[in-house]
């Protein structure tokens, strides 16, 4: 952006973009509707269990008196720390480990000279995204168990049967695996359209150049899609307390709750489970969830715009 | 053209604001409901009733057009029109009460009955069974009257248990057992040589459990834990804070220890378990097999079907292929006490807001109970008719005719309180269905009212600690049985210290002795 336009008053540009405010409004009001309005409900993580039930919203609301007791319960449970340590480990690992895969694997589909094998293997990849994740379980507790393959393989070339399952040190390395495996193909989707979209005169001039494959790839495939990169980096930080509710909660058993248990299957297990209505406590949660995901995705992009200027916003 | 755009966005933004005052508006209508019963209607008019269930698991039309949903209309004369809740019911149940729609019955799990009477959302209908329900007055005990009692009010209507079973057996491989010469075991040396000489037989580990089984109260029972609550020397405990929990663990851990343990057993589902338990029929099988497995009773089902794929015959009883052992003693003297389960598994009950039909819907349900010479609705609806589904034997019991009783197969879905003088002879009927299921039910219910302990959990009315709590307990103490089964009970203080304190098993543990010393 041109510093002239910085400088240009918030009326100034009204009055030079009012031909185009109509086309903003229907999604204002979305985001009014069904972002902001929702919003006021955090109060209800200030109150005293109120009985949405049997009174309508504004009466259950005045019926019930402000409190702190959800917060302190939060936080007063020693637990508490480990299970948002647990979510904060799995999730960086996640980041860490398998948020380049897509990117290499978009790069290796679209370097496949047959079309047709590209379609296939692009078709197989994306393939596990759609089961489910109590399937996919099922499936790697055979793979992994004492009597599976994985321990037949090791106890044949001389290694000791391992319960990986059931083992808290191997715990987060199965989400990791697991979780690459189902959703690698599927998070490469944007990254091969972003590849699509360069420019082939920018890979014939650096031919002509000389430029290997390996050259190009890394002079003109990885900084033209630099900026969906970054967009997909910085959403991903967003969802950082959120460290994949379905899949852990699929994969804990009693001996990896140590290592395993993340705050959305805590908060679970306390008693939603069993048909209670807690709301209070449960939007002390997610207020909680929320304050940390807004800062990390701020840090996150002003590093972002500062280092490569590149940001969501 | 740019005016027709512009009509289209104000349209658009018309369409949103309407459907956001639409959204926000909904539901606030309850103000002016009132719980009032209404005494003044009539009968014979009978209105069509909406009854929300719970899930079955089947399309809502099945649930409808099933024989046993038409079985009921015809005798009580209300058509009915089903609705089922999704298998997580929570939130779905959350929204039909905040917008009040109009069931006049709910099928409703005891949580969520605690709950809701809890919110104070389901009618009082303690007056109103006096004058629209007396067949369900004579026919359920007082027992079940005050799992549904809060402060002397009666919110709902308790469905009891078919039948009170001795169900949690050890089922072991007889074959096996007959080819290595084993008797089947009644102390726990015995056992554990049992275990000793299959494991070395089989080369694996040979007893086998799931996830879901901290106790196994075939086992437990030579350590005077006979079930999750019960009272020791006077006072009501959770099975992890009982005298002799530690000895318990102990044993299992030496069990595993030695191997006889499978050691996936905390990763195991039931399916897994039984499978493996099926293996060991089979000398060719790889894998995991074990030849004794804590189950339930209701598996034997399953374990039968599985045999008749080891190439045994599972039409007849299989008095040569599996042993059962309902409990273990310490000592060959001691006197045999086991687990004896019960309970309510639905209370049916009616949202304070349809007060005003309450009559017909307790007319609906007080007709389907009632079972006398002239009018048998219960048993139709429970078993069928005679000579069509069922025949009388000579000594009064009711065996079923294949195949035209498996239609009631899902009656008891459809039961809204049971006739508690009559059920337990009719469910038996089911159970004769399955010859190995019925014999092993019977050698698990020898003597069942003097060896059997009740679970005092299963009989209290909602109790809010317990009930906010009870998740946390029972989750918590199955982590740490599993953790202590595999590294022995070096931390079972540290873990009762946890469970009493911060997952407050001790004010649990009050509330309840409070309410047991009371009543």
């Amino acid at each position: 952006m041109s510093t002239k336009k910085q400088k240009m008053t918030f009326v100034a540009k009204v009055k030079k973009y009012k031909s185009l405010i109509p086309f903003v409004i229907p999604a204002m009001m979305f985001a009014l509707v069904f972002s902001y309005l929702p919003m006021t409900g955090i109060l209800i993580a200030f109150k005293d269990n109120p009985n949405f039930l049997r009174y309508d919203v504004l009466t259950a609301f005045q019926k019930s008196e402000w409190t702190l007791e959800n917060f302190r319960i939060l936080f007063s449970d020693p637990e508490i720390l480990s299970y948002i340590r647990n979510t904060l480990i799995i999730s960086v690992m996640k980041i860490v480990i398998l948020f380049p895969m897509p990117i290499i694997l978009a790069v290796m589909i679209t370097e496949l000279r047959s079309k047709k094998f590209s379609k296939l293997v692009q078709g197989i990849v994306f393939l596990p995204h759609f089961f489910s994740w109590i399937v996919i379980v099922g499936i790697f507790n055979s793979i992994f168990g004492m009597y599976g393959p994985i321990n037949n393989l090791s106890v044949a070339l001389g290694g000791e049967v391992v319960h990986f399952m059931g083992e808290p040190g191997w715990f987060r390395w199965l989400v990791v695996i697991l979780s690459g495996w189902k959703e690698i193909g599927y998070s490469s989707i944007a990254y091969i359209a972003a590849i699509m979209s360069i420019d082939p005169a920018l890979y014939e001039a650096a031919k002509i150049d000389g430029a290997g494959k390996l050259k190009q790839i890394w002079n003109i495939t990885i900084p033209s899609i630099m900026p969906t990169i970054i967009v997909m980096l910085i959403i991903r930080i967003g969802y950082l307390m959120d460290a994949g509710f379905e899949q852990v909660y699929a994969m804990l058993n009693s001996l990896t709750r140590e290592t395993g248990e993340i705050i959305g299957t805590y908060v679970y297990r306390l008693g939603f489970s069993m048909g209670k209505s807690d709301y209070g406590l449960s939007t002390a949660v997610g207020l909680f969830n929320g304050v940390i995901s807004l800062i990390l995705i701020l840090t996150a992009n002003y590093f972002s715009k500062k280092k490569t200027g590149n940001g969501v916003w | 053209m740019k005016k027709i755009l512009s009509l289209l966005l104000l349209a658009t933004m018309l369409l949103t604001s309407v459907l956001a005052t639409a959204c926000g508006g909904g539901g606030n209508g309850g103000n002016t409901v009132t719980d009032e019963i209404n005494y003044d209607i009539d009968l014979s008019k009978k209105p069509e009733l909406n009854v929300l269930m719970p899930n079955s698991g089947k399309d809502i039309t099945a649930v409808n057009n099933n024989v046993n949903a038409q079985v009921i209309q015809q005798i009580t004369g209300y058509s009915v029109k089903y609705t089922q809740l999704p298998a997580d019911a929570t939130t779905t149940l959350n929204t039909i009460m905040m917008d009040k729609e109009a069931y006049d019955v709910m099928k409703l799990t005891k949580d969520q009955f605690s709950d809701l009477v809890d919110q104070d959302m389901l009618l009082d209908i303690t007056d109103a069974l006096k004058t629209f329900a007396p067949d369900m007055l004579a026919n359920i005990s007082q027992d079940s009257w005050d799992v549904v009692t809060v402060d002397g009010r009666i919110y709902g209507i308790p469905e009891r248990a078919s039948s009170d079973n001795i169900e949690n057996p050890i089922v072991l491989n007889y074959d096996l057992m007959l080819e290595l010469n084993l008797d089947v075991p009644e102390t726990l040396d015995e056992f554990t040589n049992v275990l000793k000489v299959m494991t070395e037989h089989l080369g694996k580990p040979a007893l086998t459990f799931d996830k879901f089984t901290p106790l196994v109260p075939a086992i437990s029972a030579a350590f005077g834990i006979y079930t999750y609550w019960q009272e020791y020397d006077g006072q009501v405990l959770y099975y992890m804070n009982a005298p002799r929990y530690k000895d318990y663990v102990d044993y299992m851990h030496s069990l595993y220890e030695a191997g006889y343990i499978d050691p996936e057993v905390a990763t195991n589902d039931a399916a897994v378990a039984t499978n493996r338990f099926v293996n060991s029929f089979d000398a060719s099988a790889g894998g995991a097999k074990a030849g004794a497995y804590a189950c339930s009773l209701w598996t034997v089902s399953a374990i039968t079907t599985g045999l008749s794929t080891k190439g045994i015959d599972t039409t007849d009883t299989l008095d040569n292929h599996l042993a059962y052992v309902r409990s273990l003693k310490e000592n060959a003297g001691d006197t045999e006490k086991v687990y004896r389960s019960s309970g309510y598994t639905y209370i049916t009950a009616i949202p304070y807001y349809m007060a005003d039909r309450a009559g017909y819907a307790l007319d609906w349900m007080n007709s389907k109970i009632k079972d006398t010479e002239t009018e048998d609705n219960f048993r139709t609806m429970v078993i069928g008719e005679k000579d069509v589904h069922w025949t009388l034997t000579a000594d009064g019991a009711y065996m079923p005719i294949n195949p035209a009783f498996a239609e009631k197969d899902d009656a008891s879905y459809y039961m809204t309180g049971s006739n508690e003088n009559k059920y337990t002879q009719y469910w038996l009927a089911r159970v004769r269905k399955q010859p190995e299921l019925f014999r092993a039910w019977s050698l698990m219910m020898e003597d069942a009212d003097t060896v059997g302990v009740y679970n005092i959990v299963d009989f209290t009315p909602p109790l809010s600690t317990y009930s906010a709590n009870r998740s946390a307990i029972e989750t918590n103490a199955q982590d740490w049985f599993y953790i202590m089964l595999k590294d022995g009970s070096g931390k079972l203080a540290e873990y009762q210290t946890k469970l009493n304190g911060q997952y407050k098993c001790a004010d649990a543990t009050a509330e309840i002795n409070n309410w047991y010393n009371n009543k």
